[in-house]
């Protein structure tokens, strides 16, 4: 990780690795939140979905805290609502005192799976990891090996328990770094064209150096099973990820939670180091190459950003993926009122919302893509109809830089493309325009 | 549970649907309180207040009508519920009931351009209001101090004022229309319409009924564009009559600052000349402060010792609060200007700026004004730090006509004075007065004591507004905290009227009971619960028909 | 005992009308509480009468109902006319009057005393009844929210309780009071006393600009309001088939008026106006905001000007003037224009509209239309998203209140 980090996230002290006493880490935080008139209401994706105060940050979190302190039983309901939660961090960055609800809330679903009062949806995820060693209940490694050249590959064939010998490889100060491409199970599960193009537009702009990580070890960085209060599962997920990555010098990954949890999870919550000394996204590579790179005629749409919730107030990347939109748009993207940069409004597939609740999580991605595409001034506020945002996504495209976010819109019916996906088309790369609503742009492709 | 709640249940479920009416245990528990300081002294403790039967979630107006028809049905009190921001115990439901909460009706509609008029219902957030309007290029002018966590209904309920009410308005002044569902469970829709001298403005009876006389559902708000120009300014007056005096004179002379916020000797010590609103940031004062004055010792140390001196402080507070009046002495005043027509918001700025300095305030430039400006919203959060310290902290907003504004601002000191640490500032200004906004703080052992003591120093404070001419409430409402003294700020004729208004409106007496002075509740300032670690018990629902 | 016995005996002053009606003169609010409270007690149907304001019975609603006949009620009517002291807080800016004066005269008093209550027209109505009537309501600036004219109000209610509303700037203290007896015309409570905002007396500027279309006039006061320029008084002559004149007028502080009255100008410009005077007001004036000698032109708009203006030429030249009533009624800005359209497309060009004042979210004023129409006139305005005067929901309202007071025990 950079400068960049997110300042709070780093500050905290006294990484627990087992969930006993986990909710103890945030005693200030929950104290101050019951003695709040709950001044992060606006902020929370998850109660303005729902319109309930039990489920508002200062409430969740007072809960929390009576729980830590037996004033009340930890029971089904207790648990039930510690899932209310997308970890988007919003509450926190309005609140004065920096209240972090999203942690508190992690931690308090670790301790509730401990007492066996895991979320009954979550039950499936825990065998999929048992079975596949991911979320997506089917193994990602062929497809991944699919997708990536051989020459781009690192760490396939036997199981590379020593990590990726980088070190090894490259003994002495001249060696090239090794750089690792980690496409994330979400991008290799639902978005593979995310990862072809990656490389595509990473070999065009002289970035062919580039690995991508293939091995038997880890598919997974582990975020969704701290998502589920899995601990013990995600420190084992952790462990392995971390073995079969040693040895990378950089890693950019393409979805921004995987990142966050490689730099910030793993040394908070399972005492592990970073897998890398530099862990970014894929941005971080993306800009300087598309700076350096020559002007091509800029991309005729219509395009409006959406911060990802760890890209942007998690890892501070506010600016670069806007600098690279304004490169190949040859103007700022359209912003979204004042819910953007740190005040990003999330698109509702964090923290595993997306399993527990998922009428809430595809709610909150109707109400933030409307806003988006300009169909209501929300979020928050009655959620965009899947017509209405269909309509509107053929104006208007919503840009991204997470797989989660554009996996998500897509659910809803908008389009959302990611940024690697604009690039490719900028650079004229060849199935670029495969995006079926960027094909309408132009009338069928380039 | 019984019978009668269940039956509630699920009658109201088949009109809602289940998801959207409950009664789970941690759900009540959450609409068990509202933002009443005394009610944090037992949320400090781990104690439970008063919650209701049963919580459901309408969409619409109609649904709203239906299920308090089913109430009214079945002698079930009820409560409209907002975003529980309020801070005067005004939504708890003593003996049990059903909270309406409103926030699915939320919707912002498009604002008329030409009317400049805009639609929003009752459960909308504050900020998400604001924010959608600004989408649009227009602002309501709305700002108070609860603005990420009140609902447009909220503040319609409790007559409330946000930060720029001296341009803007109060929200009574912003309303053009209503939709509103009655004790007797019928719509009236009231208003939308230009009205002067056309029979009685009965959005007036309404705006300011806190839930009980029926629920607004809807409104119509005046809406204005977003301002073009903006002109913050900061200016030290020698003393505090110096600044009311010149705040009396902007005001009569026609100008319409949107900000005019002069600060107590005291506030301004406290706050350091900064232009903040402060709050519970008076106990970081006295650590920070009188903290500095310590021999360097370890961290722990300190901060033991500094704990001990807000003790000692609060527990004296006499003593200290006239200690620290003779270090106090110039008074500081934010003043801030906007329009459209930059022509117009100048002259303002310079004629405002002009009058105070020829009654000897010195000119601090923008940075004070800058500084108050983007701090706006933060003296909601300086509360929790205090009490988490253990305090009891609280605000008292009171209004007075030029002539006894300043009396009435010392009364309330000198009777407050007693029983903890106040300071104030003066705010939304008119042409025949503004209002006073004090702060007051204090501390005893105990939960018992701090009740005990906060009760009190309550009581102390609205004998001395009465007594001094004030108003007991410029715009946080009455609720359960202030209804004991209903009858001192209306008189007997006023009640009479009011309670006829209830009556006509309310028959059966379902809507809010026990608030306003109009029919149970307690007698002196203060809760008539004792705290417990569960609820109360269900159902015996004891209605002041 | 007779109910006059009873009166006497508390002490008012009395008097029996030809008409059977018994006249009385109290001196101050508590004298009016002595007659209602009597009034209340005793056994029979009183009708109080006060100052023109419509008869309101003093029975509860229930009792009615055992006595039908109109024959069987005494009239009481309560002549305010010995209860005019004014008291001045010059500080505070407030006028404190007992309800039997009338409003021009307090305006000349206060007007002695350097200040002016602000009104367009004040009336020569009793302040109290101008008050509980709230017709024609107060001036333009005054109409805005925020600016009412009214600071606090002390009255008798009809159960006999004395309300007197606080005198605070604001409050947020319950429902207010004041609401349901400003306009409530008496029906629950005769108001006693009253205190008025009054503001310092300050020269003005009116700049009186004609447009060709009323709709183009329309369009320049919507820009003027939205951008927060707000009039002391108005007034919007629908010209017809010729050209609409609007006059604005601003005062107070000098440079202020000067600033405003150059973005008026501004304002008009853009939507097509053209000025055609400015007159300087002096302090303390008052008066229709439309006069002749004043608008250069206006004498032209003659046969095509409004009903009124026509009235007035036809009786200057002996003729017999057409006759015409005008409907009060308001409209939102996004409706005026419909209204106006309506109303011609319905009954033909002799319909004009005069706006009187400009609130935020639309204009008040009359429609005049030939008396034949008048009926249909309200339902096309109401049609076309207009308002006219007097169609409130109110009534009930008021009528519910009003019945619980009177069952309440006297």
């Amino acid at each position: 990780m950079t400068a960049k980090q997110n300042p709070r996230a780093m500050d905290e002290k006294g990484a627990d690795s087992g969930p006993t006493g986990l909710l103890g880490l945030h005693d200030k935080a929950q104290r101050y939140c019951n003695l709040c008139p709950r001044l992060c209401h606006h902020s929370c994706p998850v109660s303005n979905a729902e319109r309930d105060e039990t489920v508002t940050p200062g409430h969740k979190n007072a809960l929390a805290g009576r729980v830590a302190r037996a004033i009340r039983p930890l029971d089904e309901e207790a648990a039930d609502i510690f899932y209310k939660c997308v970890n988007c961090g919003l509450c926190t960055t309005v609140c004065q005192h920096e209240n972090d609800v999203s942690e508190s809330l992690l931690s308090a679903r670790a301790v509730a799976v401990r007492a066996g009062l895991e979320a009954p949806a979550l039950a499936e995820l825990r065998r999929s990891f048992h079975s596949f060693g991911n979320a997506w209940l089917e193994d990602l490694r062929p497809r991944l090996r699919d997708l990536v050249p051989k020459d781009l590959r690192v760490g396939d064939g036997a199981a590379n328990h020593a990590g990726l010998g980088g070190r090894e490889r490259g003994a002495g100060r001249s060696r090239r770094k090794l750089r690792v491409y980690w496409p994330g199970c979400a991008a290799v599960a639902r978005r593979p064209d995310l990862v072809s193009l990656t490389l595509e537009v990473l070999g065009r702009l002289g970035e062919g150096d580039v690995k991508v990580y293939c091995g038997d070890e880890a598919q997974c960085c582990g975020y969704p099973l701290l998502a589920a209060g899995q601990h013990d599962a995600f420190v084992d997920q952790a462990r392995k990820a971390s073995r079969a990555l040693s040895g990378a010098d950089v890693i950019f990954t393409a979805s921004p939670e995987c990142a966050w949890t490689f730099a910030v999870a793993w040394p908070r919550r399972a005492g592990l180091e970073p897998p890398a000394r530099h862990v970014g996204h894929v941005v971080d590579l993306l800009l300087p190459a598309v700076e350096r790179a020559p002007m091509q005629s800029p991309l005729d749409l219509d395009v409006v950003y959406h911060d990802p919730c760890y890209l942007g107030r998690f890892l501070g990347r506010f600016d670069e993926p806007r600098s690279i939109l304004k490169r190949l748009l040859q103007r700022p993207p359209v912003e979204a009122g004042s819910w953007i940069r740190d005040e990003g409004y999330c698109c509702g597939a964090g923290g595993g919302l997306e399993i527990t609740s998922p009428d809430t999580s595809l709610s909150i991605a109707r109400a933030r893509a409307g806003h988006l595409l300009g169909v209501t001034t929300g979020p928050p506020g009655e959620p965009a109809s899947q017509a209405e945002l269909a309509r509107a996504s053929k104006n208007r495209h919503i840009a991204t830089a997470c797989t989660r976010c554009s996996i998500q819109f897509g659910e809803v019916g908008a389009s959302a493309v990611d940024i690697v996906e604009l690039l490719a088309r900028y650079l004229g790369i060849e199935g670029a325009a495969n995006h079926p609503r960027l094909e309408d742009e132009r009338g069928g492709g380039l | 549970m019984s019978a009668v709640v269940e039956k509630l249940h699920s009658r109201i479920a088949e009109v809602l649907g289940r998801r959207f009416v409950t009664d789970d245990a941690e759900r009540l528990e959450a609409y068990s309180r509202d933002a009443w300081s005394r009610v944090f002294l037992a949320a400090r403790e781990g104690c439970s207040t008063p919650s209701p039967d049963l919580v459901a979630w309408p969409a619409d107006v109609e649904q709203v009508a239906a299920i308090m028809g089913l109430a009214r049905q079945a002698g079930c009190p009820v409560v409209p519920y907002g975003a529980g921001s309020g801070v005067c115990g005004g939504t708890y439901l003593l003996d049990g009931g059903l909270i309406i909460d409103l926030k699915r009706i939320d919707h912002v509609g498009t604002v008329d351009r030409q009317d400049r008029l805009v639609e929003v219902g009752a459960g909308a957030l504050g900020e998400h209001f604001e924010r959608r309007l600004a989408l649009q290029g227009f602002t309501c002018g709305h700002f108070p101090s609860s603005m990420y966590c009140s609902t447009v209904g909220g503040w319609l309920a409790a007559r409330s004022a946000g930060q720029m009410s001296s341009r803007y308005g109060k929200i009574e002044d912003m309303v053009s229309g209503l939709t509103f569902v009655d004790g007797t469970a019928r719509i009236r829709r009231l208003g939308a319409r230009p009205r002067a001298g056309a029979g009685p403005d009965l959005i007036q009876t309404v705006v300011g009924s806190e839930g009980t006389l029926g629920a607004v559902t809807d409104a119509v708000l005046r809406v204005h564009r977003a301002p073009a120009v903006r002109r913050m300014r900061g200016v030290l007056m020698p003393s505090l009559e110096s600044g009311v005096e010149a705040v009396r004179k902007m005001f009569q002379a026609g100008h319409r600052p949107a900000v005019v916020r002069l600060y107590d000797p005291l506030d301004t010590l406290v706050n350091k000349g900064k232009g903040t609103d402060t709050g519970g940031g008076v106990v970081s004062f006295l650590r920070r402060g009188l903290g500095k004055a310590l021999p360097k010792s370890g961290k722990g140390n300190k901060r033991r010792t500094r704990s001990a001196i807000v003790d000692a402080v609060l527990t004296r507070p006499r003593f200290f609060g006239e200690l620290l009046d003779r270090a106090a002495g110039s008074c500081m005043l934010v003043l801030g200007s906007e329009g459209q027509d930059a022509r117009l918001v100048d002259y303002e700025a310079r004629e405002i700026l002009s009058i105070s300095l020829r009654l000897g305030g010195l000119d601090l430039g923008e940075a004070p004004g800058e500084h108050w400006l983007s701090h706006r919203y933060s003296v909601s959060f300086k509360l929790t730090p205090a009490l988490d310290m253990g305090l009891f902290v609280d605000t008292l907003e009171t209004a007075a006509t030029w002539g006894r504004v300043l009396g009435l601002y010392h009364a309330v000191r000198q009777a407050v004075r007693e029983h903890g640490f106040v300071m104030a500032h003066f705010s939304h200004a008119y042409e025949e007065g503004c209002s006073i906004y004090f702060t007051l703080a204090g501390s005893a052992p105990d939960l018992q004591g701090s009740e005990e003591a906060y009760d009190r120093l309550w009581r102390a404070a609205l004998d001395a507004v009465v007594a001094g001419g004030g108003t007991i409430s410029h715009h946080h409402g009455v609720g359960m905290s202030k209804q004991a003294f209903m009858h001192k700020e209306h008189g007997e004729g006023g009640m009479v009227l009011l309670r006829a208004l209830k009556k006509a409106l309310d028959p059966d007496g379902i809507m809010n009971p026990g608030k306003l002075g109009l029919g149970g509740g307690p007698e002196l300032p203060g809760a008539p619960w004792r705290v417990t670690r569960a609820g109360s018990g269900r159902g015996g629902w004891k209605v002041a028909a | 005992m007779s109910l006059i016995q009873d009166l006497e005996g508390v002490g008012l002053g009395l008097s029996k009308g030809q008409d059977g009606a018994i006249k009385a003169y109290p001196l101050d609010a508590e004298e009016v509480q002595a007659l209602v409270r009597t009034c209340r007690r005793a056994k029979e149907h009183v009708l109080l009468e006060i100052d023109g304001l419509p008869p309101t019975p003093l029975w509860a609603p229930q009792e009615g109902m055992a006595f039908s006949s109109a024959d069987e009620e005494t009239r009481v009517c309560v002549d305010l006319g010995k209860m005019k002291a004014v008291a001045l807080d010059r500080e505070s800016h407030l006028v404190n009057a007992f309800a039997g004066i009338s409003v021009s005269d307090l305006e000349e008093y206060v007007s002695e005393h350097g200040f002016t209550l602000g009104l367009q027209d004040p009336p020569a109505l009793a302040v109290g009844a101008w008050l509980a009537l709230n017709e024609p309501g107060p001036g333009s600036r005054l109409a805005f929210p925020g600016w009412s004219p009214v600071a606090a109000v002390e009255a008798v209610l009809l159960e006999g309780s004395l309300i007197r509303t606080s005198r605070v700037p604001r409050s947020a203290t319950g429902p207010d009071p004041k609401a349901l007896l400003i306009g409530g015309k008496g029906r629950l409570g005769v108001i006693t006393r009253v205190t008025l905002r009054m503001y310092p007396a300050a020269r003005g500027k009116r700049i009186v600009m004609a447009f060709a279309d009323a709709a183009d006039a329309v369009g320049a006061v919507i820009e003027a309001l939205g951008q927060d320029l707000v009039p002391d008084a108005f007034g919007l002559l629908d010209g017809g088939i010729s050209e609409s004149v609007l006059a604005w007028e601003v005062r107070g502080d000098p440079g202020r008026v000067a600033r405003v009255s150059l973005a008026i100008d501004e304002v008009a410009a853009l939507n097509g106006g053209r000025r055609l005077a400015s007159i300087v007001r002096e302090p303390g004036a008052q008066g229709e905001m439309l006069k002749e000698p004043e608008v250069p032109g206006l004498g032209d708009l003659g046969a095509a000007g409004p009903v009124e203006v026509r009235a007035a030429a036809a009786r200057r030249a002996g003729r017999r003037p057409e006759p015409s009533v005008a409907i009060g009624f308001g409209a939102r800005w996004s409706r005026i224009v419909l209204v106006r359209r309506a109303l011609i497309n319905e009954l033909g060009g002799s319909v004009r509209l005069h706006l009187e004042k400009a609130l935020p979210e639309g204009g008040m004023g009359i429609a005049c239309v030939d008396s034949e129409n008048s009926p249909r006139a309200r339902d096309i305005i109401r049609q076309a998203g207009g308002f006219p005067v007097g169609d409130e929901e109110s009534e009930s309202w008021i009528e519910g209140v009003a019945g619980t007071l009177l069952g309440e025990a006297p």
